[in-house]
């Protein structure tokens, strides 16, 4: 492995924002839709409710399904009120109760005087779950910026980096005149989903913008078509262009495999040398497709190995 | 169609160290969700989710240390009693005296990983859903055009497997052709795919079945893409009004995902490769805010002025 790149910072949303996008009903603690959301982690209080608050997922949004409303009203009138009282103290960041349940007016009460608000959906609660989770997973993306170029090359995602007057903006127009796609120049925002996925964007600013050097800066999707950007791409390939040392040995092999870390993917990395009279837009292309293939299982040096050891 | 995998397939996936209940391990997962029992514990069962796979975090199994030792007893016996697929202990927890009695007991899988709570969740969320992402397959070709994924449909012998040959030679490529795997990985994410036997395979009237990748290289061919636009190809009818200005915008559905639709009328003379790679390009400008339409509108009203 041959480098870790961090920098990554979290993100935040606002209770008020939720509120918004899923259409919920504020059933009380209005004074806190102010109140910030930094975890994708969603939060059934099971035992909270019984008055055991050990590792209290304070971070969390909170729902309130059947099988807790269920619970809530197995309890005498009495009970019911205390538990809710000490379960809504601890504060969690907001409440949501989901296929629009009724009956739980002093729950309001208790949040509107405790400051957390109490919201209500009329969806299922495993549904519900599904679409905030994975709104939250998109909007809290930790990310990072990266100079360099991104490009989208027969369906691969690829990070072209190397020092600044390397030509990565040049051979990305390469690319874009064989008929593949920028994502982003300079600047490239990464994005982690989910334990897996390390997606690329712009960051709205450099949108269809190459700068070239003596040019100036130019619209793709003007200059090009609406074929020649888009938005986004999940990144496979992180790709360094460096300049020819000719006292350094090159891999033409690519006996070691090397890989790059942003965030939390690892990422396959390889370095092109740039020397006059290689195409690189060329290279960049069939390193592309090699990875294509090394996916599919085919390693050309596994299989040149084999030939050999069929001559012996 | 719901796909099924095992107790034991996670077992391989994550490494899970096997406590107890071996025996159980070939029990089929059926929900992607997970569960960490909470009320269950204080003996409340009523909407127990035993379909889950139910995660013990630190919170839990301090629950169960805060009892005495008969109700710990009787608490873990009622619910491993409910057999749900599986139980994972996080964090590497031990002393889970009487899991491990019951647990082998009732042949209900026990598996143990070092990992913290919320980030195995997350994996295994992330891989269940995958794995059992609900799925149909349709009569159709997709393929991706520019960076957008197009489902082609249209009846047998319209010419679905030409016209992607036809895309294939402008350089875009092929995902599945005659049977299109649909997978619904979120809620607003259709994914498309082939069925492994069909992998890099077109099959063309009078030609044969043709391997594309052997064809055309690598570049002609990926494993999967999400789908953007859904296409129908339709004979040209004379009595039909085409709508050429696109008033009226249109949607398919599949597995509860909302997809753009166009439908293309087919009649000789007209080069459908080249409107399909319109229809792609015109997919992304209209997801960037820009509507031709609107614009001539817009421009007429001035005239009006």
């Amino acid at each position: 492995m041959q480098a870790i790149k961090r920098g990554d910072k979290m993100k935040k949303i606002t209770v008020e924002q939720l509120v918004k996008r899923f259409s919920l009903e504020v059933l009380g603690g209005e004074s806190a839709l102010v109140n910030e959301i930094e975890s994708e982690d969603l939060h059934r209080p099971g035992l909270e409710l019984t008055g055991f608050f050990d590792f209290f997922p304070f971070e969390r949004i909170h729902l309130l399904g059947k099988q807790e409303f269920s619970y809530i009203f197995s309890l005498c009138e009495e009970e019911r009120r205390m538990r809710m009282r000490e379960y809504i103290e601890q504060k969690p960041p907001c409440v949501i109760i989901t296929r629009g349940q009724e009956g739980l007016e002093n729950l309001a009460l208790v949040c509107e005087s405790e400051g957390v608000p109490l919201l209500r959906t009329t969806e299922k609660t495993t549904e519900f779950m599904g679409k905030l989770h994975t709104h939250l997973r998109k909007e809290l993306a930790r990310e990072m910026g990266v100079h360099g170029v991104c490009v989208n090359v027969f369906g691969v995602g690829i990070l072209i980096r190397g020092t600044s007057g390397i030509g990565k903006s040049e051979v990305a127009l390469e690319l874009i005149k064989k008929g593949h796609r920028l994502i982003s120049d300079d600047l490239v925002i990464l994005k982690q989903i989910g334990p897996e996925a390390l997606i690329a964007t712009h960051n709205g600013n450099n949108r269809d913008f190459l700068a070239l050097r003596g040019v100036g800066l130019v619209d793709i999707t003007r200059l090009y078509g609406s074929g020649a950007c888009q938005d986004e791409t999940k990144v496979n390939m992180d790709l360094l262009l460096s300049p020819w040392d000719p006292d350094r040995y090159y891999d033409a092999m690519g006996v070691e495999k090397k890989t790059v870390q942003y965030i939390d993917t690892k990422v396959e990395h390889i370095e092109i040398p740039i020397r006059p009279g290689r195409d690189i837009s060329t290279l960049i292309e069939v390193a592309a497709k090699n990875w294509r293939l090394e996916q599919n299982g085919y390693d050309a040096l596994v299989e040149f190995n084999e030939r050999l050891k069929d001559q012996w | 169609m719901l796909k099924k995998i095992t107790v034991h397939d996670l077992v391989h996936k994550f490494q899970f160290e096997v406590v107890a209940g071996e025996k159980g391990l070939s029990q089929p997962l059926e929900c992607d969700d997970l569960h960490r029992p909470g009320l269950e514990f204080t003996g409340f069962f009523r909407f127990f989710p035993n379909e889950r796979i139910q995660v013990l975090g630190k919170q839990e199994i301090s629950y169960l240390h805060s009892l005495t030792k008969k109700e710990r007893e009787e608490r873990i016996k009622g619910i491993v009693k409910k057999h749900p697929p599986c139980f994972i202990i996080t964090r590497g927890q031990q002393e889970l005296d009487y899991f491990e009695k019951f647990c082998s007991q009732e042949e209900i899988p026990l598996l143990r990983t070092n990992e913290k709570t919320t980030k195995i969740m997350s994996k295994l969320n992330n891989y269940l859903e995958k794995e059992l992402a609900e799925e149909i397959g349709i009569h159709a070709v997709c393929l991706n055009v520019f960076g957008v994924g197009i489902l082609l449909r249209g009846d047998s012998g319209i010419g679905k497997s030409e016209l992607a040959l036809s895309l294939i030679e402008r350089g875009h490529r092929l995902i599945s052709d005659d049977m299109v795997n649909l997978k619904r990985i979120d809620p607003e994410t259709l994914m498309g795919t082939h069925n492994d036997n069909n992998r890099h395979f077109l099959a063309l009237r009078g030609i044969g079945l043709i391997d594309i990748i052997r064809l055309y290289g690598t570049g002609s061919f990926q494993e999967e893409t999400k789908v953007d636009l859904d296409i129908l190809l339709s004979p040209w009818d004379e009595k039909t009004y085409y709508d050429a200005i696109g008033y009226e915008k249109k949607k398919s559905k599949y597995l509860d995902v909302e997809v753009d639709h166009v439908e293309i009328p087919i009649r000789p003379g007209r080069d459908i490769a080249a409107l399909v790679e319109v229809a792609a390009k015109n997919w992304r400008l209209g997801q960037q805010g820009y509507n031709a339409l609107e614009e001539f509108e817009e421009r007429t009203a001035e005239g009006f002025k």
